[in-house]
């Protein structure tokens, strides 16, 4: 199986969990002995590699973020270009499996629902079969926590052999509990703001921040 | 009654300008923004915004007029095509650079974890579409849109219903 793996977020790949995320998905399919391209719409040099890839391979996996609770606009600039091209000469689409790898930095399952339901209608858009979302929470303290950034990209990885596994589909039981819980409970969410609230204040003084995290410059 | 209109559609110009035309007569104060002569750039993702220069986007552009705007009016009707049956990338790229409208800092609302609005004012959002879209999916879109910068929906609307809501 070729699978084309797309990084869908306008952040700079060094920086970005959905780079790494990409990485280590990409790892696992080639690890269960199938072959794997990794592109970054970040990166515009890749787009004609991107779209190559994408009628080429028989699956595709987006890896993005949750932004304003739906895609990255540049994701839906990608997809807007690929549908002209399949208008243009639309059997080149063929059978398209289209995957997604959705994270988000809040780990309520709540917030990354949105997005979850555009996925499956732009897939029918684009006539591609709707194989699935890994839909995963919680990656804020990936950028900050060495442990645990290992920790989930181990569990992309083992997840990109498992898809490999399941014919290039994210359609089965453990990846569906990949996405944790719907809400947390009260006392857990307060635990959990609060905790995130320090980690803010001390990240944001470590990068030199000397304002107020709530500064009001347009008041 | 304020109302800031962000029109980022080409597609039905005169459905459009009809609809302009009614909301603008229903309100006193309003103002009118063609999103194809300002110049906002796409977010990069970067957070620079919350985590180290709070409230101010490091991309110097047309965003900060847009910004004000949003702290002025009591209400803002954003105007859109679509593609794929969703809002297509121009809007979305114009939301995406609210993100300085809301702190680094997060609270539990409602049950659900939220970045803390910067300004302490309720927005209300409203969005008209030109073309073809899910409309149920652009409804609940909007709802969880409006709740995660603090505001309220006012709802989502076709071109062709313009006789349908009000403001």
């Amino acid at each position: 199986m070729n699978v084309t793996v797309i990084g869908a977020t306008p952040r700079d790949p060094r920086e970005s969990n959905s780079s790494r995320i990409a990485a280590s998905f990409a790892k696992g399919v080639m690890r269960a002995g199938s072959q794997a391209d990794v592109l970054m719409l970040a990166n515009r040099s890749q787009w004609s590699a991107a779209k190559t890839a994408f009628f080429r391979n028989s699956v595709v996996v987006f890896v993005l973020p949750v932004y304003n609770a739906a895609i990255p606009g540049l994701m839906m600039e990608f997809l807007e270009e690929l549908e002209t091209e399949i208008r243009a000469d639309k059997h080149r689409i063929g059978t398209k499996r289209l995957a997604f790898i959705v994270h988000s930095a809040f780990p309520e399952a709540c917030q990354r629902r949105s997005c979850e339901d555009i996925l499956k209608v732009l897939t029918k858009a684009l006539n591609g079969e709707f194989a699935g979302i890994l839909s995963c929470g919680d990656t804020f303290g990936m950028n900050f926590m060495e442990r645990l950034k290992t920790k989930r990209m181990l569990e992309f990885e083992e997840m990109g052999v498992k898809f490999v596994a399941h014919e290039g589909s994210f359609l089965f039981a453990e990846a569906a509990e990949f996405t944790g819980s719907e809400y947390m409970e009260e006392e857990d969410a307060q635990k959990y703001a609060r905790m995130i609230n320090r980690f803010c204040r001390h990240v944001s003084e470590a990068k030199g921040c000397t304002e107020s995290l709530s500064s009001q410059p347009y008041a | 009654m304020s109302l800031l209109i962000i029109n980022a559609a080409v597609r039905e110009p005169s459905a459009v300008a009809h609809i302009i035309q009614k909301l603008t007569e229903k309100t006193q104060h309003t103002q009118v923004v063609n999103a194809e002569k300002l110049k906002i750039r796409p977010c990069r993702g970067c957070i620079a915004c919350m985590e180290t220069t709070p409230g101010i986007c490091c991309i110097q552009d047309d965003y900060e007029d847009l910004l004000k705007m949003y702290l002025e009016y009591e209400t803002v009707v954003l105007i859109s095509d679509t593609s794929l049956n969703f809002l297509n990338h121009k809007m979305l790229k114009i939301l995406e650079r609210r993100l300085p409208l809301v702190t680094f800092l997060v609270h539990v609302e409602d049950g659900d974890l939220r970045h803390i609005p910067r300004y302490n004012k309720k927005m209300k959002f409203m969005l008209i579409y030109t073309g073809q879209a899910d409309k149920s999916l652009l409804t609940t879109w909007m709802d969880r849109f409006a709740k995660n910068i603090g505001a309220v929906s006012g709802g989502v609307y076709h071109v062709s219903e313009v006789e349908e809501f009000s403001v």
